[in-house]
């Protein structure tokens, strides 16, 4: 039997915004807990909501990204529900009339082709204050910083053919909206997260089956895992025969457990009982404002790959690794522009510098190294001030202190030996000092070469020039000035 | 239309109150018949538009993205009455059951 | 010393000018007053008497140095308790808010506080403004000043009693669905619900966002004026207000000839059996009317039903959304019975919230239900559509529209409270304007044989304050000429 897995993403992604959705209070990710909260966000008595023009702009920005048409007329609706982290036991949304709909984002699939995913809809909406479930403690706390923070919800149809397309998806959302600034999509601190529902099917079937929603998935290894994990529990039930225990439901996804656990059945789902928000007027966007941020919309992931093959001639999928996400695409110009060549720019970000930024964990903007330093770091190996090879030591040193190359290159003493008097001298004394490998060498094994420059490298830690160095070697051994004539007293 | 004593007690959940089994069937009668009085299906047919058109006429006047927190976080929270270290205490919440 | 029952805000301007009495003098005199008979009426819950003495003698230093004024400066006020006071308990007449102190003021109450007007304290209400009667107050009952066994009308009770007893020369009052006018009309006071839009609504705990209407409870049309011009206004705070561009003061418009005046009476709102005295006395002040120049007319206009099916369905729906935040977890009332965050939130409600209150929400939130929203919410909104489209209608040939505050003259206590259907009926007339979102004034146009007040409703079209003033300052002049005689 051939199975078929769906499925539909909902992502929410916190705004680009200064000041919340309804009130001046700051969005600062990080805040003393209860510290950015006024008597709006905490929904004291009497207070009402003024709108974030910038909210709209964003969401217009976001639906123009992703293809969408724009409403003319949009409105907010209250989705009522109980729950202490919403502090009105309603969330201000978007029901029926939200800002964006009908959109595609396109996902690419290797040469010339792409798998197009469709967008239901974007709307706009506050997010809930954070509860704070404290292990061994009798109680749970609550902190309303979080509650009036903007975001855009997107809703995908079910499109998706697996959990791997699942977060290539994902992926090409969260760079979007990267590049477009719409959004910080710093999952770790829970501004872009993503629920996702999903149902089996046997292939060519056309209806859909029940499907499961599952929640708590804050990033990609964890949506790939809660995904597989859920289509494996699906299909076991199918299989069984069991498939009326593959209910509509929340799932939550565990991720120390490593499996999802059932949070509510539908027939206990609630009513949220949405009714047009009366205390905020009728959302109107006129073609003007449309237009006004078409023309602010910068360059596309897709764009800017094409750039990079056709100005740097650099290859398809190194300008796809560079553009998949917007800050290394940047870092990786502004190099170039400082003179470095494009290439070999590239060779060091996507090798060195990556696995760095991996190991540190840290993102590209949190490099300590200035990009100006990058090239010129770049431009010394190239001169051969330094070689490859000290030259990623300096690299190391580089992206741990932030120090520019050549002072490093001063510090440590690492500048390459040119100096011929000095290099003469070096040779000498490996020469003098190796016997037997420059006996081996007389007796025609010409590797031993090898093993000399080792050892000059090591005499100079590597510093040596390299061509001057064998040149020199070849020199006095052809001078035969070392050859054995002491041997007779070792007979 | 009759209103069952199942469905108040469904209404009593989505709303977080509850009545006795004896309020519940007091209730259930005198809420019958007001929702009886009150059913706008009592009322002829009118047509309708989707928006309210007073509504769209007013133009909304959004709000500049501008941070001001000048908030006396001791002053907004004093109505609170289970704060511990800046945070609102709250029974203990399981999410799966 | 001073006649408490006829001084208006007017006269008390006169005399702290012509130094009759300092402000000081006023503010202790009032209190005396509220600690002799208040306990009896009732109007007040909440008094602030150091703050308005204190406040009062920096009032009469200005007044002596000639310092500039405020518009209301020295003017002893009351305000409803669903209305915000900064640092001054605000429980909307219910145990859920019973110890709530705002950390902020309504844009009104600030307002008023820049033109000095002096804050006496918060006066009872149906809890949540929810009721016709005040007796739904979790407090107290308020009585009828007029008739200590009957009731003050309501929600706002005790605004209009305490006017309406010289215990405050102005008081605000928030109308929902009638809650100014028809206390108003049963105290013997002037209540005006001004357009939806024209006063802020910020710092009014809110029953039913889309009707709230702030507005004065005065003893004339005059004062009403002036309190409207301080009230009124856009204001940031509340996206729901409109500005609006007129040419003079509302204080100033109401000496304006109404000969050119053309006012509809919708034969819907004088129907058979209504009581012949309301009837007799609107029509006695419609006749002065004409004679003043006004032109009447009898027009129709069939929604008063329709009204009332609209009114409780869309209050009760958005009701039930606006109080769903008593949770028990932020302010106010914490039930100490519960095990987990569910009986929290339930045994909070279920001890905090009144009948009344409760089933409001119940009535919300089955109107709300997927199941219900769209024979009920969604058709409710439609007959509120048709009841402004006709409303407009009638405004294209009319100016005003002139009505029955109430069909029923202010009933004894008691009497309805466990009767919530004859209850609602008491908002037969008032609630229109509300759905509308159009100003509606009442004012005393008589009394009944059993000298109880009878109040009449003047509705104009969105934004029409001035003529609703001057029409209705028209009219009590014409009235007290006619008292006189």
């Amino acid at each position: 039997m051939v199975w078929e897995t769906i499925i539909g993403i909902e992502i929410h992604a916190e705004l680009k915004t200064n000041s919340k959705i309804f009130c001046n209070c700051p969005t600062k990710f990080g805040a003393e807990k209860n510290k950015n909260t006024c008597p709006v966000c905490i929904g004291l008595p009497g207070t009402l909501p003024r709108l974030n023009k910038e909210t709209i702009h964003l969401a217009i920005k976001a639906g123009l990204s992703f293809n969408c048409k724009i409403n003319n007329f949009s409105k907010m609706d209250r989705k009522n529900y109980f729950y202490p982290d919403t502090p009105k036991a309603y969330q201000v949304s978007q029901n029926d009339k939200p800002i964006c709909f009908d959109g595609f984002v396109d996902i690419n699939k290797g040469a010339d082709c792409v798998n197009r995913i469709r967008i239901n809809r974007i709307h706009i909406e506050e997010d809930a204050g954070k509860l704070v479930h404290l292990e061994r403690e009798p109680h749970t706390l609550i902190d309303y910083n979080r509650a009036g923070i903007p975001l855009i919800e997107i809703v995908s149809e079910p499109d998706l053919r697996s959990p791997t397309e699942a977060v290539e998806y994902v992926k090409a959302i969260k760079n979007i909206l990267m590049y477009q600034e719409i959004s910080d999509c710093r999952m770790e601190e829970g501004s872009l997260r993503c629920d996702a529902n999903i149902s089996i099917r046997k292939k060519g079937e056309y209806k859909l089956n029940t499907k499961v929603e599952l929640k708590n998935i804050n990033s990609f290894k964890e949506l790939q895992k809660a995904l597989e994990n859920e289509e494996q529990r699906q299909k076991e039930l199918y299989i069984n025969n069991q498939m009326d225990k593959v209910m509509q439901e929340t799932r939550r996804w565990d991720s120390v457990k490593g499996k999802t656990i059932s949070m509510r059945k539908k027939e206990e789902s609630q009513d949220y009982r949405y009714f047009p928000e009366p205390d905020i007027p009728i959302i109107t966007i006129d073609k003007s404002w449309i237009n006004c941020i078409k023309k602010q919309l910068s360059e596309f992931p897709n764009e800017r790959k094409i750039r990079y093959i056709n100005n740097y001639r650099l290859k398809e999928k190194d300008a796809e690794l560079l553009t998949s996400d917007k800050a290394l695409g940047n870092y990786f110009e502004k190099i170039v522009a400082s003179g470095a060549d494009p290439k070999t720019t590239v060779n060091w970000i996507l090798g060195d510098f990556l696995k760095l930024l991996k190991a540190n964990e840290i993102s590209v903007d949190q490099v300590l190294i200035k990009e100006s330093d990058f090239a010129e770091l770049i431009n010394l190996i190239k001169r051969e001030d330094i070689s490859q090879k000290i030259g990623k030591v300096v690299f190391k040193i580089m992206f741990l202190t932030g120090k520019r190359p050549k002072v490093i290159i001063e510090e440590k003493g690492l500048k390459q030996i040119k100096n011929k008097d000095a290099l003469e001298k070096i040779v000498n004394e490996v020469l003098t000092s190796n016997t037997n490998p420059v006996n081996d060498y007389y007796e025609g094994k010409t590797q031993a070469i090898g093993y000399l420059m080792g050892q000059i490298m090591k005499e100079t830690n590597g510093q040596a020039n390299p061509q001057l160095s064998k040149e020199l070697l070849l020199l006095k051994l052809s001078c035969k000035e070392y050859l054995p004539i002491h041997n007779n007293d070792e007979q | 239309m009759k209103i069952s004593e199942e469905e108040v007690k469904h209404i009593a959940q989505l709303a977080k109150l509850s009545f006795t089994e004896k309020e519940i069937i007091e209730f259930t009668k005198k809420f019958g018949h007001i929702v009886q009085f009150f059913n706008p299906a009592n009322e002829s047919e009118t047509e309708y538009e989707l928006m309210d058109i007073e509504m769209v006429k007013e133009k909304n006047e959004y709000r500049k993205d501008i941070v001001l927190s000048e908030n006396n976080q001791e002053k907004l929270f004093r109505n609170t009455k289970n704060m511990e270290n800046g945070l609102i205490k709250i029974p203990k919440i399981i999410e799966d059951e | 010393m001073m006649n408490f029952d006829e001084l208006t805000i007017n006269d008390i301007k006169r005399d702290l000018l012509t130094k009759k009495y300092s402000v000081e003098q006023l503010v202790k005199n009032i209190f005396l007053r509220i600690y002799e008979i208040d306990n009896e009426i009732g109007a007040y819950l909440t008094l602030c008497e150091k703050s308005a003495i204190k406040q009062a003698k920096e009032i009469d230093k200005k007044y002596r140095n000639g310092e500039k004024l405020g518009q209301l400066a020295g003017i002893p006020i009351a305000i409803k308790d669903n209305i915000c006071t900064e640092n001054l308990k605000t429980t909307c007449g219910s145990k859920m808010l019973e110890d709530f102190i705002p950390p902020y003021d309504a844009t009104v109450v600030k307002k008023l506080k820049e033109a000095e007007a002096i804050i006496i304290g918060k006066t009872n209400l149906d809890e949540f403004a929810m009721g016709s009667s005040t007796e739904n107050s979790a407090y107290k009952v308020t009585k009828n000043p007029r008739d200590y066994t009957r009731i003050p009308g309501g929600s706002s009770g005790g605004s209009a009693a305490s006017v309406a007893s010289g215990l405050s020369f102005m008081s605000l009052g928030s109308d929902t669905g009638g809650s100014i006018r028809q206390p108003a009309s049963f105290c013997g006071v002037v209540g005006l619900k001004p357009t939806y839009g024209l006063v802020s609504r910020y710092g009014l705990v809110a029953f039913a966002s889309s009707l709230d209407q702030i507005g004065p409870i005065t003893k004339n049309v005059r004062d009403c004026a002036l309190t409207l011009d301080v009230m009124a206004g856009k204001d940031i705070l509340d996206p729901t207000t409109v500005e609006t561009n007129k040419e003079k003061s509302y204080l100033d418009s109401i000496k304006e000839e109404i000969k050119d005046i053309k006012i509809a009476m919708p034969k819907e709102f004088f129907p058979k059996k209504l009581d012949i005295q309301i009837k007799n006395k609107v029509k006695d002040s419609i006749k002065l009317l004409k004679s003043t120049g006004a032109t009447i007319e009898e027009i129709s206009l069939p929604i008063t039903r329709q009204s009332l099916s609209a009114y409780y369905i869309i209050s009760s729906a958005e009701a039930s959304s606006n109080l769903a935040r008593f949770d028990g977890i932020r302010y106010g009332y914490r039930s100490e019975n519960y095990k987990n965050i569910n009986e929290l939130m339930v045994n909070t409600r279920n001890e905090a919230f009144g009948k009344e209150v409760k089933r409001r929400i119940m009535l919300g939130t089955y109107a709300l239900t997927s199941k219900h929203y769209n024979s009920w919410y969604n058709k409710a909104q439609h007959l509120r559509n048709k009841i402004k489209k006709q409303f407009e209608c009638v405004f294209q040939n009319y100016d005003l529209i002139i009505s029955p505050t109430s069909p029923i003259l202010p009933f004894s206590i008691g009497e309805k409270i466990f009767d919530p259907l004859d209850m609602y009926l008491s908002d037969l007339y008032t609630v229109s304007a509300n759905l509308a979102g159009l100003p509606a004034l009442s004012m005393p146009c008589g009394f009944s044989n059993s000298n109880l007040p009878i109040g009449i409703q003047i509705i104009g079209p969105r934004f029409s304050e001035s003529k609703i003033l001057r029409t209705a300052y028209a009219l009590e002049q014409e009235l007290a000429i006619k008292q006189s005689r």
